[in-house]
């Protein structure tokens, strides 16, 4: 179908201070004044766009927020499309369905007291937009200060899409309901539910859909430095991310993510492990330590103590998990020699090179009579 | 990473069953290979079965005088274990040579066995991959294959199998326990376990889909075993080459061999006809270079890896000596300063 063809005759530009009304071509803008390309909203045009007015700590690479909008996309999917992952990249997102990625750019963190926010009248307000591929707006979602979205309204805002029939294909609000515009919308509810206030935990509980396969959220009881937490996490969010976005112990580093670097050390029934390659789920009735347990009130330990008097650090980034993986192996005895500590210390990589000062304060904690 | 149900497992049959009734499942027991390669969006399972509590992780003896090491006995379990120490010290040689000692405790004996290549265009999803994406081609063939095979590699795929502990694991003929899916159970010689390319590099093992490995059992050795490693860096990386030896005596004469290669081919790479050639002979260090010459007869080097072929043959001489007593080890027998081939991180600062 040609959506120009079908697209609703009214395409005048609105003033500048009125909020663009859903069939009308969305004002131009450039997308990033403090860059030299000038890439104006109008040369997104071919793909459909979302535009997010927002305050915002909205963070997608948060994995709890990646699950609401995960969550709320299963939500409002309709019957029949199997939405089977969701990843982002750059200004995009991708979504997976059955055979087909579809990617659709998103435009997060527009400044709601900037200029674009006045060209689209909502300044100093939280807003959701849909532009469809022509620059029409198809769908809007505006959230006044102190007011929250019922996540009712938003679902029900998407429910014209699935339309089977040709002759029905231009809904009454002039909603085109091919496959991509559905998606479109979806997203945008999605990133409504997860934006504005109030939102996200209506969204942990989506109405029931047949979520195919599932990567909904699963209640997990974690016990880090001898306090229980109840959670409930994406299935995929790691131990890493759990101690340090759900339960705010950011002592624990995310240097590498993959393994290969060890600031995420911390330990785990008394072995020191990577809490990056772990699924927070995998730690349910284990006893986890972090950096931020190690101390007895203010008396350091006397690794954290060694690693002070000692220098044992530049940058700090990875003290965290050097720490971890000393106090292990003094325990454990493997420290007999500097090359058994070096040896020990192996997973724990340090950009500032501080190694020698590292092995001094590993021998100093040893050193020390003190109990480690 | 790719959406995926979670279940845990108490049991084996449990495993089994939630296996069977998950599509596009998998186990998961350490995870430190598999949860890094489906953050690369490499794995995509549909569902993970958690293993880690069904009760698999006992080291212990075996009536014919082995060793069984369950499945979910961590590396570090098996490395430090007594009876690992005192009859098996190549294979705690190999595992200590290997990872970091975070990694160590995490990494299951099973999940070691199942880790996946380290060759780059497997990790990278914008490559061609046969194993990756069965009939994509191979972007390694002519990308830079330094670490690749020179052993039983096609132009389908030319990767390597990772673990060190696997290459020892073959030299000391160790058997695979796995539990079949519908019931049943069958052993699998630890030589015959991984599998070469082949038609389908996709897949690593002959396992089918849905068996769950229960252990690895040592059979009763009392000879002398020894891992050999050489890596770029001293520690904390995979190995270029490296060499698991399995020497039986009779008096001052070999009685029985087994040589195994690391990081030459797409599983544990066992030199037979070389082994072959030391039984019946006294340890002497022109024996085992004809041995090395032996071992490395058939190898076929790509562009960027030929040094692997002198690299192995030295390696393979030197791990020999040091096995027979011919050249005292570099450091203490199960040990990694006995398997790191040009010592260990700042043997070159001090002590």
């Amino acid at each position: 179908m040609n959506p120009q063809k079908d697209a609703p005759a009214n395409h005048h530009a609105p003033l500048a201070t009125e909020m663009p009304n859903v069939g009308s071509t969305a004002p131009n803008f450039i997308l990033d004044e403090s860059s030299d390309a000038g890439e104006t909203l109008h040369d997104l045009r071919g793909k459909p766009v979302i535009m997010v007015f927002s305050a915002t700590d909205w963070n997608p690479a948060h994995a709890e927020q990646m699950a609401h909008l995960y969550n709320a996309l299963v939500a409002t999917t309709p019957d029949g499309d199997k939405l089977t992952g969701i990843r982002r990249k750059e200004n995009e997102y991708a979504l997976g369905f059955d055979a087909e990625e579809v990617t659709i750019p998103v435009l997060h963190d527009l400044d709601r007291n900037g200029s674009a926010a006045e060209r689209f009248g909502v300044l100093g307000r939280k807003a959701v937009f849909v532009l469809d591929a022509e620059g029409v707006v198809r769908w809007s979602h505006v959230s006044s200060e102190g007011e929250s979205p019922r996540v009712a309204d938003i679902v029900a805002a998407l429910q014209p899409a699935p339309v089977a029939t040709a002759a029905s294909n231009t809904a009454a609000n002039g909603w085109q309901t091919n496959r991509r515009d559905f998606i479109v919308a979806a997203l945008a509810g999605a990133i409504a539910l997860a934006v504005l206030p109030g939102a996200p935990a209506e969204a942990q509980n989506p109405p029931a859909k047949p979520a195919v396969p599932s990567g909904a959220t699963l209640p997990v009881q974690l016990n880090v430095n001898g306090k229980t937490h109840k959670l409930n996490l994406d299935s995929r969010v790691t131990l890493l991310d759990a101690l340090r976005e759900n339960i705010g112990l950011t002592g624990s580093k995310k240097g590498c993510d993959h393994g290969q670097c060890g600031a995420c050390t911390v330990h785990i029934d008394g072995e020191s492990r990577l809490s990056c390659l772990s699924l927070a789920a995998q730690q349910e009735g284990t006893k986890i330590v972090t950096i931020e347990g190690l101390a007895k009130g203010d008396d350091l330990h006397p690794v954290q103590q060694a690693f002070l008097d000692y220098d044992g650090y530049q940058c700090g980034y990875c003290t965290p998990g050097q720490i971890m993986s000393a106090v292990t192996l003094i325990r454990e005895g493997h420290v007999k020699s500097d090359r058994e500590i070096r040896e020990g210390m192996s997973g724990n990589l340090c950009r500032c090179a501080a190694y020698p000062h590292i092995l001094a304060a590993v021998k100093a904690a040893r050193d020390s009579g003190k109990r480690v | 990473m790719h959406p995926f149900r979670y279940n845990r497992a108490q049991t084996v049959e449990d495993a089994l069953q939630s296996f069977g009734k998950e599509p596009n499942a998998a186990f998961l027991a350490g995870g430190t290979s598999q949860l890094d390669l489906m953050k690369e969006d490499v794995l995509r399972p549909g569902a993970l079965i958690d293993i880690k509590r069904v009760p698999l992780s006992a080291i212990m003896a075996t009536k014919d005088g082995g060793l069984r090491l369950g499945a979910n006995a961590s590396n570090t379990a098996v490395a430090y274990h007594e009876q690992v120490q005192k009859r098996y010290v190549g294979l705690a040689e190999a595992i200590l040579a290997g990872a970091s000692p975070q990694i160590r405790n995490m990494a299951s004996t099973g999940g070691n066995l199942l880790q996946r290549t380290r060759c780059p265009y497997y990790r990278d999803t914008t490559q061609a991959c046969n194993k990756r994406e069965p009939g994509t081609g191979c972007a390694a063939l002519e990308g830079i294959n330094r670490v690749h095979a020179v052993f039983g590699a096609n132009e389908k795929c030319i990767a390597t199998h990772p673990s060190d502990m696997c290459v020892a694991l073959a030299a000391l003929n160790a058997v695979v326990q796995v539990q079949k899916p519908k019931g049943g159970t069958r052993s699998i010689p630890f030589a015959d376990f991984h599998r070469l390319p082949g038609d389908e590099p996709q897949r690593d093992t002959v396992l089918e889909p849905g068996e769950l490995i229960t252990s690895v059992d040592l059979p009763a050795f009392t000879g002398r075993s020894h891992y050999l490693k050489v890596r770029e860096r001293a520690s904390y990386a995979y190995a270029l080459v490296s060499v698991a030896i399995a020497l039986e005596m009779d008096g001052d004469t070999i009685k029985a061999a087994r040589i195994a290669l690391g990081s030459v081919a797409h599983k544990p790479w066992m030199a037979t006809d070389a082994a072959k050639e030391l039984v019946g002979k006294k340890p002497d260090a022109a024996l085992f270079r004809a041995a090395a010459e032996k071992a490395f007869e058939d190898a076929k080097p790509l562009q960027h890896n030929a040094y692997k072929i002198p690299l192995g043959k030295n390696t393979l001489v030197r791990a020999l000596m040091e096995t027979s007593g011919l050249m005292p080890l570099q450091g203490t027998a199960g040990t990694a300063f006995a398997s790191s081939a040009g010592g260990v991180a700042g043997d070159d600062i001090e002590g």
